[in-house]
C-alpha cells in the first residue's frame, strides 16, 4: 500500500514538472515592422530540403531552384502573374516562320560572377553543355535543338530538328540558366563552386547544413541589391523550421506544415503568405499499363480500365472540398484540371468545362449500376507512407464505399511507388506532380502516349494528335483551343482524376521586406532587404 | 604481444570486410529503385540510364561492390547526388556528433553522479524523492518532446539561446556552447537519469560496506568518509555504464541533430537514407562499422596491456 502511493506521488510529481514546463511556453511576442529597405544584413531561408548538385546541368530538386535564383540568372524568367519575361535576353525570341528558328538577342553589358562577359558565345557553350553532358538532366528538355550559332555578341540563334512551343518555357527554367565559360573550364566540378550571372556569388556550402551567397560585385544591377548575404539553412524537420523562425534564428520558412500555419498566423512578429502552386495532386487510374511505362500499352482488365463508367462514378463519389477540409484543414485548393488557376492558361483552356467539387452520389450509383460490374472493387496505392496519405486513403475509401465501390488502400513508400507505377502493378495511384508553367509540361508527359510519366498506359490516337499540335503551334490562341480540346478529352476518360493543387505556406519575418513568391512556388529573395 | 596484436587486427579486417558486405548488400535491399530517386521527376529513360551509369548502377552487383571497396581503400568514397566528395562530407561531420556526445556525456555525468549521491546520502528524504522523480522523468522523456519544449521556452520565449544551427568551437567559442547547450541537455537527461540511478545504488552499497563503517569508525569526517571512500568505489560500476551508454548516446544524436538542425553523422545518415543516396548511405555506414571495430580493437590492446593474462589466455594452444 505504501509503495503505491509513493509510485502514485512519484507520478503525480513528474506530471506536475510535465505542465509547469509545458506551462511555460506560452508568451506574447513583440513586432518589428518598417517602411523603407535599409543595405546590409544576412538573410536566412530555412529551406524544406537540401538542394542537390548546384550545377544546372544534373540539378534535379525543387529547392535547387530556388539557391539558383539568386545566383544563376536565366534567358527567361516569370513575373507575378506567370507571365514569360526576358531577363538575360533582351526580348522574347523571334520565331522562324517554320517554327525551327530561334533567335535569340542577349543584353549587352552583364557579367558572369567571375568578372567575365556574358554574351552569345557563353549561351552557346551552356546550351551545347546541357545537350551533350554526359548525365545532363537538361538534354530532354531542349532535345529539339538541333544546334545553336552566335553569330555576334548579343544574338543567338536556335536551329530546332521540330517545332517546339514549350522551348520559351524551358528557358524560363534551368535549361536557361547561363554558366560561366571560365568556370566550366577551370573546375573540375560546376557543382562545387557554381558561377554564373546573379545578384550574389556563391560562397560556400557545407553538406547538410547551409549554403552561402554573396552579394556579387559582377551584377548588373547590384543597386537594387541590399543584403550582403543570403544563407539557405538546410531545416528538414518542419517543427524545427517553424520555432526558429519564431525565434528570429531564420528570417524566411519554406514550406510551414499546415498544423503550424495557424500558430504562424498569430504570431505578430511573422507574414504567413501562401502560393496557390502550378502543380496538382491527383489519381491516375491505370488504363493500359499492364507491361510496364514506354512498353506498349494494352487494356489491364480491372474493372477501372475496362468501364468508362466506373472512372466516371468513381469521379463523382468524390468530394474535393470535403477531401480538402477533413485532409488538409481546408488549406489546398480543390480542382479537377492539370493546369492551376494561377496560371494565364487556366481559363482560356477550361473554359466550358464542368468541375464538380461536390460528390454526386446519386450519379455515381446510377454510373456504377450502368458500369455492370458488380460489386466492384479498386485497390488504391498512396505515394507515402505518412499520416496526410493515410488520411486521403481513408477519406476516399468512405467515399467510395458510399457509391458501392469498395476501395483498398496500400500506403507505399514513395519511391517504391513510383517503381510499382512505372512497372504497371497498380488500379489507381495517389500521386502529384510540381507542375510546370507551360501547359505541355502538365499534361503531356502524363497523358500523351509516348509520355515518360504516363502511368496510366492511357492511349488515345486524337489526344496524341492535339497534343502534339501544340507542341508545334506557336500563337497563343492556337494553344489555347488544343489544350482546352485536349482537356476535353481527358476530362472524359479519366486517365488521371484531378484533386486539387497545393497551396504553400510561407513564413517571413517582419523585420524583412522584398521577398516575393510566385506560383512557382520559388522563394525569391534576391532584392529583399532589413527594414529600417 | 606482436602475435596478439596481429591476431587481433586480423579478425578486425575480417569484420570489416563482412560489415562492407552487409553495408553493399542492405543498402541495395531498401525498396524503390535509387535511380528513380536520383532523378527527381524525371523520368526519361535517357536520363535514367545516365543516373545509373554515373553511380555505376547499371554494372552487376559484385562489380559494383569490388570498384566500390577498391576506392574505398584508398580513402575514396565516390561523390554523393550532390556532386560532392563522400569522404570528406563524413569526415566534416564526425567531430560535430563526438562534441555533442561528449558534452551530453559531460552534463550527464556532472547531474546524475551528483544527484545520484545526493540522493543516497539522504535515503529516503525529500532530496531523495526529488532525486528519483527527476530520474524518472528523465528516463520517460522523448529527446523531440524535451528539445521542442526547450525550443520555444529559451528561443522562442526568452530569446536566450539559438532555437538551431551549429558554429564550430573554431569559429567561434561562445556561440559553439551557445549551440550545443540544449542539445546536450536534450540528450544527457537520459543519460543523467540513468547515471543517477546506478549512482544511488552503488553509493548505498559501499556506504553500508564494512571498509565505510571502518572509516567511520576511524573518526574521518563524513565528507571524507563519502567523498574518498565510498564516492571513489562507486565510480567503477558507474564508469562502465558511462561506456556503454556512449554507443547509445551517439545513436540518440540522430534525432537530437535532427531536432537542432547540427549537421552531425547521425543527421547525414538520416539525409542518405531519405535521399536514397546509395553513395553516401554506403559510405555512412561503412565508417560507422568500421569505427566500432577499431574502438573495440582498442578496448583489446588497452586491456592485454593492463592484464597481461588476457594476452595469455587468448592465445592459440
Amino acid at each position: 500500500m505504501r509503495g503505491s502511493f509513493r509510485r502514485f506521488t512519484l507520478l503525480a510529481l513528474g506530471l506536475v514538472l510535465l505542465g509547469a514546463l509545458t506551462a511555460a511556453v506560452a508568451a506574447a511576442r513583440g513586432s518589428t515592422s518598417g517602411a523603407t529597405i535599409k543595405n546590409g544584413g544576412t538573410l536566412t531561408i530555412g529551406l524544406a530540403e537540401e538542394p542537390d548538385a548546384l550545377d544546372p546541368t544534373i540539378a534535379r530538386t525543387f529547392v535547387g531552384r530556388i539557391v539558383f535564383l539568386a545566383t544563376c540568372e536565366k534567358l527567361y524568367d516569370l513575373d507575378s502573374h506567370l507571365n514569360i519575361v526576358p531577363q538575360l535576353a533582351a526580348a522574347l525570341p523571334q520565331v522562324s516562320k517554320d517554327k525551327l528558328t530561334y533567335t535569340i538577342k542577349l543584353r549587352s553589358g552583364i557579367k558572369f560572377n567571375d568578372g567575365t562577359p556574358f554574351n552569345a558565345a557563353a549561351v552557346k557553350t551552356t546550351i551545347e553543355r546541357y545537350l551533350t553532358f554526359k548525365g545532363s538532366v537538361r538534354a530532354s528538355e531542349i532535345s529539339p535543338i538541333k544546334t545553336v550559332d552566335a553569330p555576334n555578341a548579343t544574338t543567338v540563334v536556335l536551329h530546332l530538328s521540330s517545332p517546339y512551343s514549350p522551348l520559351t518555357a524551358q528557358l524560363a527554367d534551368r535549361a536557361g540558366m547561363i554558366l560561366s565559360p571560365k568556370a566550366l573550364a577551370s573546375s573540375a566540378s560546376f557543382a562545387q563552386d557554381p558561377v554564373c550571372v546573379g545578384a550574389f556569388s556563391f560562397k560556400d556550402r557545407v553538406a547538410g547544413d547551409h549554403i552561402t551567397l554573396v552579394k556579387s560585385n559582377d551584377y548588373y544591377d547590384k543597386a537594387k541589391v541590399h543584403l550582403s548575404s543570403i544563407v539557405f539553412k538546410i531545416m528538414t524537420d518542419p517543427s524545427s523550421r517553424t520555432q526558429a523562425l519564431r525565434a528570429g534564428d531564420i528570417q524566411v520558412e519554406d514550406r510551414i506544415q499546415s498544423t503550424d500555419v495557424p500558430t504562424l498566423q498569430k504570431d505578430k512578429s511573422v507574414t504567413v503568405s501562401k502560393a496557390v502552386t502550378i502543380g496538382y495532386q491527383g489519381l491516375t487510374l491505370n488504363i493500359g499499363n499492364s507491361k510496364g511505362v514506354g512498353k506498349g500499352f494494352s487494356n489491364t482488365g480491372t474493372p477501372i480500365a475496362k468501364s468508362q463508367f466506373l472512372r466516371t462514378a468513381f469521379d463523382a463519389a468524390l468530394d474535393r472540398t470535403t477531401i480538402n477540409k477533413v485532409v488538409f484543414g481546408g488549406l489546398n485548393l480543390p480542382d479537377c484540371y492539370p493546369i492551376a488557376p494561377v496560371s494565364p492558361w487556366y481559363k482560356p483552356t477550361t473554359a466550358g468545362l464542368q468541375c464538380n467539387l461536390h460528390a454526386n452520389v446519386a450519379l455515381a450509383k446510377s454510373l456504377v449500376k450502368a458500369s455492370g460490374i458488380a460489386d466492384p472493387t479498386v485497390h488504391l496505392m498512396l505515394g507515402g507512407t505518412d499520416p496526410v496519405n493515410a488520411r486521403l486513403g481513408q477519406v476516399i475509401q468512405s467515399m467510395e464505399k458510399a457509391v458501392g465501390i469498395n476501395v483498398t488502400v496500400q500506403p507505399t513508400e514513395f519511391t517504391t511507388s513510383l517503381n510499382t507505377a512505372t512497372a504497371g502493378n497498380f488500379e489507381a495511384y495517389a500521386v502529384g506532380w510540381s507542375g510546370r508553367v507551360d501547359p505541355d509540361g502538365n499534361i503531356y508527359s502524363q497523358v500523351a502516349t509516348p509520355g515518360t510519366l504516363n502511368y496510366s498506359g492511357y492511349s488515345n490516337a486524337k489526344l496524341d494528335y492535339i497534343l502534339n499540335g501544340a507542341r508545334k503551334s506557336v500563337t497563343t490562341k492556337s494553344r489555347d483551343t488544343l489544350y482546352r480540346a485536349a482537356m476535353k478529352i481527358i476530362h472524359n476518360d479519366r486517365p488521371i482524376i484531378y484533386l486539387y493543387h497545393p497551396v504553400n505556406y510561407y513564413g517571413t519575418s517582419k523585420k524583412v521586406s522584398g521577398v516575393q513568391i510566385f506560383g512557382d512556388g520559388l522563394i525569391r529573395a534576391q532584392f529583399a532587404g532589413y527594414t529600417q | 604481444m606482436g602475435g596478439f596484436l596481429l591476431r587481433k587486427a586480423g579478425a578486425a579486417l575480417i569484420v570489416v570486410f563482412c560489415s562492407s558486405v552487409v553495408v553493399f548488400v542492405g543498402v541495395r535491399a531498401l525498396p524503390g529503385d535509387p535511380a528513380v530517386a536520383l532523378s527527381g521527376e524525371n523520368r526519361d529513360p535517357a536520363v535514367l540510364a545516365a543516373v545509373r551509369e554515373k553511380y555505376g548502377l547499371d554494372q552487376p552487383l559484385p562489380v559494383q561492390y569490388v570498384k566500390w571497396v577498391g576506392r574505398a581503400v584508398r580513402g575514396d568514397l565516390g561523390v554523393d547526388s550532390r556532386d560532392l566528395p563522400v569522404a570528406h562530407t563524413i569526415v566534416t561531420r564526425i567531430p560535430i556528433t563526438l562534441e555533442l556526445a561528449l558534452l551530453s556525456v559531460a552534463l550527464g555525468m556532472l547531474i546524475g553522479i551528483t544527484s545520484g549521491v545526493i540522493a543516497a546520502v539522504r535515503r529516503g528524504k525529500a532530496e531523495d524523492h526529488a532525486a528519483t522523480t527527476f530520474a524518472l522523468v528523465g528516463l520517460s522523456l522523448p529527446h523531440f518532446w524535451l528539445g521542442l519544449m526547450m525550443i520555444i521556452l529559451f528561443a522562442v520565449d526568452l530569446h536566450w539561446l539559438p532555437s538551431s544551427g551549429y558554429v564550430s568551437f573554431g569559429q567561434h567559442p561562445i556561440q559553439n556552447l551557445e549551440h550545443m547547450v540544449m542539445p546536450a541537455i536534450v540528450l544527457g537527461t537520459g543519460l543523467s537519469a540513468v547515471l543517477m540511478r546506478q549512482m544511488r545504488s552503488s553509493m548505498l552499497a559501499s556506504l553500508g560496506a564494512d571498509y565505510v563503517r571502518t572509516a567511520r569508525a576511524k573518526g574521518l569526517t563524513e565528507a571524507s568518509v563519502i567523498g574518498k571512500h565510498a564516492l571513489r568505489n562507486s565510480l567503477i560500476t558507474v564508469t562502465t555504464v558511462v561506456g556503454l551508454q556512449l554507443g547509445a548516446l551517439i545513436s540518440g544524436a540522430v534525432i537530437t541533430e535532427q531536432i537542432f538542425v547540427i549537421p552531425g553523422f547521425g543527421r547525414l545518415t538520416l539525409e542518405a537514407i531519405n535521399q536514397r543516396d546509395y553513395t553516401l548511405l554506403q559510405g555512412v555506414v561503412l565508417v560507422a562499422a568500421t569505427g566500432y571495430v577499431v574502438v573495440n580493437l582498442l578496448v583489446d590492446v588497452i586491456y592485454s596491456l593492463l592484464n597481461p593474462r588476457i594476452r595469455v589466455t587468448g592465445a592459440a594452444p
